[in-house]
């Protein structure tokens, strides 16, 4: 959202983040150094994540992973100034810390790929098959070709995985509000996003 | 949160927010989400959760950072930070993009901002 300083700009990204991911975990989010400064052009983004990470989700044996990258940028020499999304790296994981996908938006990282994609992990493979076979929990039983692929998406956004935690993949969410609460900072980031 | 607080009937969210500041001048949000989520006639067996979110993030120091760019590293690729922090500046990873060197690489902001 635009602000008239940059603090505040990024006092709505805290609220953003705090808030979706309050809604299935009560982990806490940390910035990086100086992350409520504006970005130089040509330094690194601020990052904001978990502070112990992946953070344990209720009711379903997973975990999740996240770091979001941002810029606090203003529009023209006296324009509001905004929190701008330079990456993300948003993955869930299981109780043996086997990534089971990820969704990576990270153009600056790696600019090979830059479009938003998803990641296929090896804990899509259930670890009672990986004994059956006689294969360890660190054996990457995933086609090799979708292992290393990067399936595009669409820009995804926090609360989008939040959603899919909670009403496909079982895990119970903290508060009964939290519908609302994606809705409404949903709503909010379809209104100010910038491209796709 | 009681039955004579309307909003917080089934079905409906009532998001108090106080807002203080602290040093710095940096914001520091106290967010309460009360949830009714069962409500019976009169709202006499009104239940109710509460969610305290704290709003301000805590913003790491460097050596703070530093050391959890160490532990990511140690964790994911058995590298010290400075071994991580050599082989991605030379473009040394064959698959950069590989989950276990990205999760360390999205946290090098921390360690380098």
């Amino acid at each position: 959202l635009p602000a008239r300083r940059p603090y505040a700009a990024v006092r709505e990204l805290e609220r953003w983040l705090q808030r979706t991911a309050a809604c299935v975990t009560p982990h806490k989010v940390v910035i990086s150094r100086g992350g409520r400064e504006p970005s130089l052009s040509h330094a690194l983004p601020h990052t904001a994540k978990f502070a112990s990470d992946p953070a344990p989700l209720g009711g379903s044996g997973l975990l999740l992973s996240v770091a979001h990258h941002y810029r606090v940028v203003r529009a023209g020499e006296r324009g509001p100034w905004r929190v701008q999304t330079a990456g993300y790296y948003y993955g869930f994981d299981d109780a043996d810390g086997r990534e089971i996908l990820a969704y990576h938006w990270h153009p600056v990282d790696v600019p090979d790929v830059p479009f938003p994609h998803i990641h296929v992990g090896p804990g899509v493979v259930r670890r009672e098959s990986l004994s059956l076979g006689g294969l360890s929990l660190r054996h990457n039983a995933v086609r090799a070709d979708v292992g290393r692929a990067h399936l595009p998406t669409r820009r995804i956004a926090f609360e989008d995985v939040v959603r899919l935690a909670i009403e496909q993949l079982g895990v119970e969410p903290l508060h009964a509000g939290w519908d609302a609460v994606l809705r409404e900072t949903r709503s909010s980031f379809s209104r100010n996003r910038t491209w796709i | 949160v009681g039955p004579g607080d309307g909003a917080c009937l089934f079905g409906f969210a009532s998001l108090r927010r106080a807002e203080s500041r602290g040093t710095l001048g940096s914001a520091i949000y106290s967010e309460v989400i009360h949830v009714g989520i069962e409500a019976g006639e009169n709202g006499a067996n009104l239940a109710t959760k509460t969610v305290s979110e704290d709003m301000g993030l805590r913003e790491l120091n460097a050596e703070e950072g530093r050391a959890l760019l160490e532990e990511h590293a140690r964790r994911y690729l058995n590298l010290s930070a400075e071994e991580f922090l050599r082989r991605w500046d030379a473009h040394e990873f064959e698959n950069p993009d590989r989950p276990e060197v990205l999760r360390v690489a999205m946290t090098i902001p921390f360690a380098r901002s």
